[in-house]
């Protein structure tokens, strides 16, 4: 009987042991449960692209950068609802940045820890300090301190100065990790698409975040012109450094969002505003030798643009923006460049003020532009001597900072954030357009910023968006806290 | 190993010896219950034993047999009887007359066969010869109406279609809701393809895969025993959670070898379409044009018109041929059965073609050791077409009459464009001809079992099943179609469009069992306790390419090598049950089962996969203990059931794996879905209780059952804020309930030798109400039902989850609609409830007529009550050829009220624009919930006739059945559609799918048949 039972219990056991070996087959068959730290990077900087090239689409919009074919568009007039919803069509940085860009930087930075490599975590806390840059000003409040908390099922929206501080904290702390070097993944240099793993541009991006956010604070007393100005010069040093990101654009799935292969930016034609600051027709006479680099000409070899809402006609004919500057299935597309960073420590030493330092940062903004698109050194020479330049450091005026930004950062959301910092001031944007038609949901008022998504918020996430007041049909006229003089 | 042989043959041998010692002789009288007359030819043998004796003209037997032996008498027509062999010498019995109908064992779970009477739930048994000759080719279709609580969700009216099918209204929010399916004691899959597992994740909004079940041929049908709810199914697990159904296939009997073919010619139209406005054409704002195909143009006037519908659809047909051989003898006997089945669709170029073999053996090597198996091939092959918006449907309807649409390519075989600049749609002629949508599969299905005695009381059986198919598809459009793959570029932008896969799916089933039984007195005791592993694999590979360099080559190797894209996906997942069943009855009157099962699932964390579920019914035939007089009432069964039932995760959700990253630099991103090591089983719990009555002589039975299903932890899948960092995520959470009723009516109101008639009533209704939804979200919603407009199949609290969710007017607190300041009802700004495709209940009547050799057979269909969004209607609304466009110009004044509660005076016009508009009104979703939808279908009228044998005389053909019918003939219906009776999606949708959500889904056709069937 002893014999019986032991015989028993044992088989038992063999069949406990089989059986959880027989059950222990939930890792998918046919894809990774977890990869290599490195798998991770190239999602990871698509997607950080990605969301702003998506949303640009309507964001360039409010920018005046292109303009719809179609009269009326809901983006032309300031809107961000669509009909009576609360939809938005900007939704992607959104939505990049917590689920693909977010979570994979979480994943990447998990593995790489496992691996016992170094690096990766720098790099994913600069990708994540950008990220949050961009969707924090498209947004303001959101969550924050709860984010990639899959526990929960109802999150709540924290303070944009509160994700401010967040930001600029994860970037210090990106610079303090990539100085912290450690052991380096062989495989990180070939995978990292943007700088090919050197981890010196990495912290230099890092800085370039900083100094974006510091110059956001603009219209505050608090606002601290030196930091601004620290931050850009342990930044990029040249185009060199600029944070870009690549697309092969071999076939439509690795061409650039902005590629004709694509087909997203067919229903766009290029803005008057942007169009009439460099043909000619604001800065007199001067046309601007990017001008025919970075857009087609009309049939009769003439550039206009459209204006907001008005839509394309027949006589008008406005041509398309594929196959110049960014607009090609293989060009690389800058999140922040080298340009941009002087214009920045342009605005911060005018502001400071250092008018000199704001002159010679304002030239080699131009300048470095002007070499990004190809433009000849006689061209480019010749445009820095002519009426569209201040020509002495006393004549800089901060249009002219302002003016020059908007051109260097075409096709860039942070533009958006430039002109809802300076209140759309039509002296310092004096080609901008005011819509004939401002959606009467607005009341007469520009556009602020961004509705929730409705999938992700309104759909799941209401109380929340009710207790901010994002319901409200001219939510997206009130301003972000960055750039009013709020503390 | 000597001694192990010598104690075996020594065994052997006592064995045998005791049992000659104790054998005697044993004699007695067989007699009639009828009339007391001896009975002559009677089979008696010792139970256990091949061979007997038969009794003689005065109906006496002598037969060995030793105390404690059981005797077994069979006759014909009459219930085998058992009896014990005591120490008396003589064992005389009585006959007990056989009623065929009422007391048939029926397959219940785990193929044990079981007398109705014992049963604590109810069931309901559909023969496979009411199924094959409604002469559908899938026999879903069939079941409609037959049984109470069975709901069949037909996707539409091309070859192939798939149909979903639902019992008592379905358990999950986002699980699968249809029930297991079983063929001779083997689940079997009858999953539809979705479109999620190939590279285009599209929402199943414009094809349809067909649902596998759809591959078993109806004339290899015995029976289909319907196991409706979790108190019949629990011994299944997981997989019958919302019932099963139990298939019985033919098997040869011994005797000569019979054969018989039948065949089946279906002559099938499509008849129904949706009405449209004939007077204005194309063109915009009253002004005609030719650069659209909105009718919001001028009148046509007395330009010639084209019936561009008829002269598009065609009669489809379909033949089917059966071929089946049966026979042996006691130690072997066998059925092969041969399919063919062609189908040509109403649609040009659809077509759907079967073939199936299949072979059944039965053998019984000695009489404690029996054995089955049986081997099923089948190929089945589809050539569909599109459904939804952008289908030929959908162009074929809103085509200008004043256009022949038969106009679509040029001599020179170009295409011919409709309006004056270039379409940005496809002919539905073109369509049909230039782009192809088709799949193959060949299937095997295999089951095998064997079965033995060890004594009379504990029988040992072991049953394995394998189930494997794979589907070859292929969708291409033409380098000059304007149709897309959804996500992916437009066809005539990039040269033609090409997207292949191979689907695999393989299923093997074991099940170990073992059966005990033992009568203590007054008390019979069964136990089965058992085991059962399960595996599952799906594998789904698909390629996709653009720009075909050759003309006219449907290949991968002829497409852009860049654009070339290829994934595969699948799952993998296994479950362990152990079981037990154990029956008690008292007096073969009062009957208690019990049951118990624990399931372990891979699909599982380790510390949440094992999960125990019990059940318990009681069955009472009350009749047996207290006996009626007269024959006004002779039967009375009451039964009560309670039961439990587990659910387990979808496959690699609880801790997810990567996705591919197929952009510029490769690698992997995180997939959408989050993970949640914290999942567990969901949990169904249920009861019913019912009866079962026969008065007059069992001509009329009726019998009702009440039941209430609720389930909680609900495993769904949710979106959530992205906040979390995922889109979406498995989550505990929700709790649903299903309340119904039953009733099952069986009528002979006329019995004589010439004429008989029987009517059978199935009438059900359930209730279905959503408790608590996951995370307190106030609405969740299926995204895939989100097909026109802002209408969506969207779960509300303290509402059916069959209910739509959708913008809709804003009402004022009296329900008055609130007219803005325009003058047009205003939009409200959120989702809500808006209506509830839920029926107010379902009844189905079957009525059969037999006279002499002629039998005609009705079954009508009466769907009372629930919703439906014509999804249609709105489409061709905006389009302007609704008829309710012709009061375009007119003015009016909505009946409403201010936001004041002041009564609304204001005229407005209805323009193009308030009819193109939402916030307008004229497009208002609420506009299109078409309410309280009844339908009345005669869904199949069958006539036969069987010639008599007596015109067969010395000829091999044994008889002959000649018969004819007709399906869908008679819809009456206040449904304004063209049919109610459609699904926006296809069957592979889950929760409470798109059934009720009518949007270019094509009809199923009116179907005429004429069949024959030849017996050799």
């Amino acid at each position: 009987m002893k014999k019986i039972i032991i015989i028993a219990l044992g088989a038992m056991m063999l069949l406990n042991t089989s059986c959880k070996k027989y059950l222990d087959i939930n890792d998918d068959p046919y894809l990774p449960q977890i990869a290599p730290p490195n798998t991770y990077l190239p999602n990871i900087l698509y997607s950080v692209a990605e969301g702003e090239m998506f949303d640009g689409r309507f964001i360039g919009c409010y920018i005046q950068y292109w303009n719809r074919t179609a009269a009326n568009y809901n983006y032309d007039r300031h809107g961000s609802r669509i009909g009576q919803g609360s939809t938005t069509d900007i939704t992607q940085a959104f939505r990049n940045h917590y689920w693909v860009a977010g979570s994979g930087i979480n994943e990447m930075i998990g593995q790489a820890k496992k691996s016992g490599f170094g690096g990766y975590e720098g790099i994913g806390n600069v990708l994540k300090s950008f990220s949050w840059q961009v969707v924090a000003d498209q947004y303001g409040e959101m969550t924050f301190n709860q984010a990639w908390d899959n526990t929960r099922t109802t999150f709540t929206y924290d303070p944009q100065k509160e994700i401010y501080a967040g930001i600029q904290a994860l970037a210090d702390n990106a610079i303090t990790q990539l100085d912290a070097g450690g052991t380096i993944d062989p495989k990180l240099a070939s995978w990292d698409l943007m700088y090919n793993g050197d981890l010196a541009k990495w912290k230099k991006f890092a800085y370039a975040v900083k100094a974006r956010l510091e110059l956001h604070k603009s219209n505050k007393a608090s606002f601290n012109a030196d930091k601004v100005i620290e931050y850009v010069d342990k930044s990029f040093s040249s185009n060199a450094d600029n944070a870009a990101v690549k697309f092969d654009g071999t076939d439509g799935n690795t061409s650039s969002f902005f590629g004709s292969n694509r087909g997203n930016y067919g229903s766009y034609k290029p803005g008057m505003a942007i169009i009439n600051l460099m043909n000619g027709n604001y800065f007199t006479s001067v046309v601007d030798p990017r001008l025919s680099l970075m857009f087609n000409a009309h049939s009769d070899g003439k550039y206009r643009g459209l204006a907001p809402g008005v839509g394309d006609t027949a006589t008008l004919k406005a041509p398309t923006m594929y196959g110049k500057y960014l607009f090609l299935n293989n060009a690389s597309f800058p999140v922040i460049s080298y340009p941009e960073l002087q214009f920045i420590k342009a605005e911060a030493a005018f502001k400071k003020p250092n008018k000199t330092l704001a002159y010679s940062a304002f030239l080699e903004g131009i300048k470095a532009h002007m070499s990004f698109v190809g433009v000849s050194t006689a061209n480019a020479n010749a445009y820095l001597a002519s009426s569209a330049v201040p020509q002495s450091a006393n004549a800089l005026t901060l249009k002219d900072i302002l003016s020059q930004k908007y051109i260097a950062l075409f096709m860039n959301n942070e533009t958006w954030s430039d002109l809802r910092r300076n209140d759309y001031n039509p002296t310092l944007y004096p080609t901008y357009i005011v819509p004939a038609s401002i959606k009467p949901e607005n009341n007469g008022k520009f556009v602020q910023r961004v509705v929730y998504r409705q999938f992700s918020e309104f759909d799941w996430n209401i109380a929340a968006v009710v207790q901010q007041g994002a319901d409200q049909p001219d939510y997206h006229t009130r301003k972000n806290w960055a750039f009013t003089d709020q503390e | 190993m000597r001694k192990i042989l010598t104690l075996i043959v020594a065994g052997f041998l006592l064995f045998t010896t005791s049992l000659l010692a104790q054998q005697r002789k044993i004699t007695g009288t067989v007699t009639s219950p009828v009339n007391g007359a001896p009975l002559s030819g009677v089979s008696v043998k010792v139970k256990g034993e091949r061979t007997g004796v038969q009794t003689d003209a005065s109906g006496m037997y002598t037969i060995n047999a030793k105390t404690g032996d059981v005797l077994q008498f069979s006759y014909v027509g009459f219930d085998i009887i058992e009896q014990k062999v005591s120490t008396s010498s003589e064992v005389s019995v009585v006959l007990k007359s056989k009623d065929n109908s009422l007391d048939e064992a029926v397959v219940t779970a785990m193929d044990i066969k079981r007398n109705p009477k014992s049963l604590g739930y109810s069931v309901q048994k559909v023969t496979g010869e009411e199924i094959a000759q409604t002469g559908r080719s899938n026999f879903l279709n069939s079941l409609q109406g037959r049984v109470a609580g069975l709901s069949i969700g037909a996707t539409g009216g091309l070859p192939g279609a798939s149909s979903s099918i639902v019992l008592r209204g379905g358990t999950s929010f986002d699980g699968n809701n249809q029930p297991l399916f079983v063929i001779d004691g083997i689940p079997v899959d009858n999953s539809t393809l979705s479109e999620g597992s190939l590279l285009n994740d599209a929402a199943n909004r414009n094809a349809d895969y067909g649902n596998r079940m759809g591959d078993l041929d109806p004339n290899d049908i015995e029976s289909i025993t319907v196991l409706k709810g979790p108190s019949a199914t629990a011994l299944y697990g997981i997989e019958a959670a919302n019932g099963a159904l139990v298939i019985t296939t033919k098997k040869g009997k011994k005797g000569a070898i019979k054969v018989s073919y039948s065949n089946n010619f279906r002559f099938e139209n499509s008849t129904r379409f949706p009405e449209r406005q004939m007077e204005y054409g194309t063109g915009t704002l009253g002004v005609s044009s030719n650069t659209t195909i909105s009718h919001w143009g001028d009148k046509i006037g007395n330009a010639p018109t084209y019936d561009n519908v008829s002269n598009f659809f065609k009669t489809g047909f379909l033949n089917s041929h059966n071929l089946s051989l049966s026979g042996g003898s006691e130690l072997l006997s066998t059925t092969i059965s041969l399919n063919n089945l062609s189908q040509d669709g109403t649609v040009p170029n659809t077509n759907y073609v079967r073939r199936s073999i299949r072979m059944n053996l039965s053998s019984t090597i000695s009489p404690k050791l029996k054995m089955n198996g049986s081997a099923n091939y089948i190929f089945s092959k589809n050539n569909k077409g599109t459904k939804g918006a952008n289908s030929f449907y959908y162009y074929s309807l809103i085509w200008p009459i004043v256009k022949d649409m038969r106009n679509w390519q040029n001599d020179n075989g170009e295409r011919v464009n409709l309006l004056d600049q270039d379409d940005t749609f496809d002919n539905p002629y073109f369509d049909v001809n230039k782009n192809g949508t088709s799949d193959n599969t060949k299937r095997i299905l295999l089951n095998g079992s064997l079965s033995y005695d060890v004594t009379s009381w504990f029988n040992l059986t072991g049953r394995v099943g394998y189930d494997e198919y794979t589907t070859n598809g292929l969708t291409f459009y033409d380098p000059e179609s304007n149709q897309s793959i959804p996500n992916r570029a437009n066809s005539k932008a990039v040269g033609g469009i090409m997207l292949d896969y191979v689907s695999q799916f393989k299923l093997l089933n074991s099940y170990f069992l073992m059966n005990f039984k033992k009568s203590f007195g007054n008390f019979n005791t069964a136990l089965t306790t058992g085991l059962n592993l399960d595996d599952k694999l799906s594998r789904t590979d698909s390629r996709y390419g653009e720009t075909f360099n050759v003309p006219g080559l449907i290949s991968i190797n002829n497409v852009r090598s860049s654009s070339i894209q290829a994934a595969t996906r699948g799952y993998r997942r296994r479950t362990v049950g152990v079981f037990g069943d154990l029956k008690l009855d008292y007096k073969n009157y009062l009957f208690l089962n019990i049951t118990g099962r624990n399931d372990w699932s891979s699909t599982l964390p380790v510390q949440n996969n094992s999960f125990f579920y019990p059940s318990a019914s009681l069955s009472f035939v009350f009749t047996d203990l207290w006996k009626p007089a007269g024959t006004a009432f002779t039967f009375g069964k009451l039964r009560a059931s309670l039961a439990q039932v587990g659910k387990d995760a979808p496959p690699h959700k609880f801790n997810p794996a990567l996705d591919n990253f197929s952009r510029t630099g490769g690698g992997f991103a995180v997939s959408f879905f989050g993970a949640n090591p914290n999942i567990k089983p969901e949990t169904t719990t249920s009861w019913e209780i019912g009866g079962e009555f026969r008065f007059f002589n069992n001509k009329l039975t009726v019998d009702a059952t009440y039941y209430s299903v609720r389930s909680k932890d609900q495993i769904v899948t949710t979106r959530l804020s992205y906040s979390s960092g995922y889109i979406l995520q498995i989550v505990n959470s929700g709790v649903m309930q299903n309340r119904g009723f039953e009733l099952l009516v069986t009528g002979k109101p006329v019995v004589k030798k010439d004429f008989s008639w029987n009517v059978i009533g199935n009438f059900y209704l359930n209730r279905n109400k959503v408790i608590a939804l996951p995370g307190g979200f106030p609405e969740f919603y299926l995204s895939d039902t989100w097909l026109a407009g802002n209408v969506r199949a969207g779960y509300v609290p303290g509402q059916s989850y069959y209910a739509f969710s959708g913008v809709g007017f804003q009402k004022s607190a009296d329900g008055q609609t609130i007219i803005g300041a325009n003058g047009y009802p205003a939009r409200d700004g959120s989702f809500h409830y808006i209506g509830s495709r839920e029926p107010n209940f379902n009844l189905g009547i079957t009525n059969v007529l037999r006279y002499k050799n002629f039998t005609l057979g009705m079954l009508w269909d009466w769907k009372n009550g629930g919703d439906i969004f014509n999804g249609t209607e709105y489409a061709l609304t905006s389009a302007g050829l609704s008829e309710r466009t012709l009061q375009r110009g007119q003015s009016i004044v909505f009946d409403g009220v201010d936001i004041n509660g002041v009564k609304n005076t204001q005229s407005v016009v209805l323009s193009q624009a308030y009819f193109q508009s939402s916030t307008l009104g004229g497009l208002n979703e609420e506009n299109f919930i078409e309410r309280d939808i009844n339908w009345l279908r005669l869904r199949d009228i069958n006539l036969s006739y069987t010639i008599p044998e007596s015109a067969f005389k010395n000829i091999f053909i044994k008889g002959v059945d000649i018969n004819a019918g007709v399906s869908n003939l008679v819809l009456i219906t206040n449904y304004t559609g063209a049919d109610p009776d459609v699904n926006g999606l296809n069957a592979s949708n889950r929760g409470s799918g798109a059934v009720g959500f009518d949007y270019f889904s094509l009809p199923a056709p009116v179907a005429f048949q004429l069949g024959l069937n030849i017996r050799f």
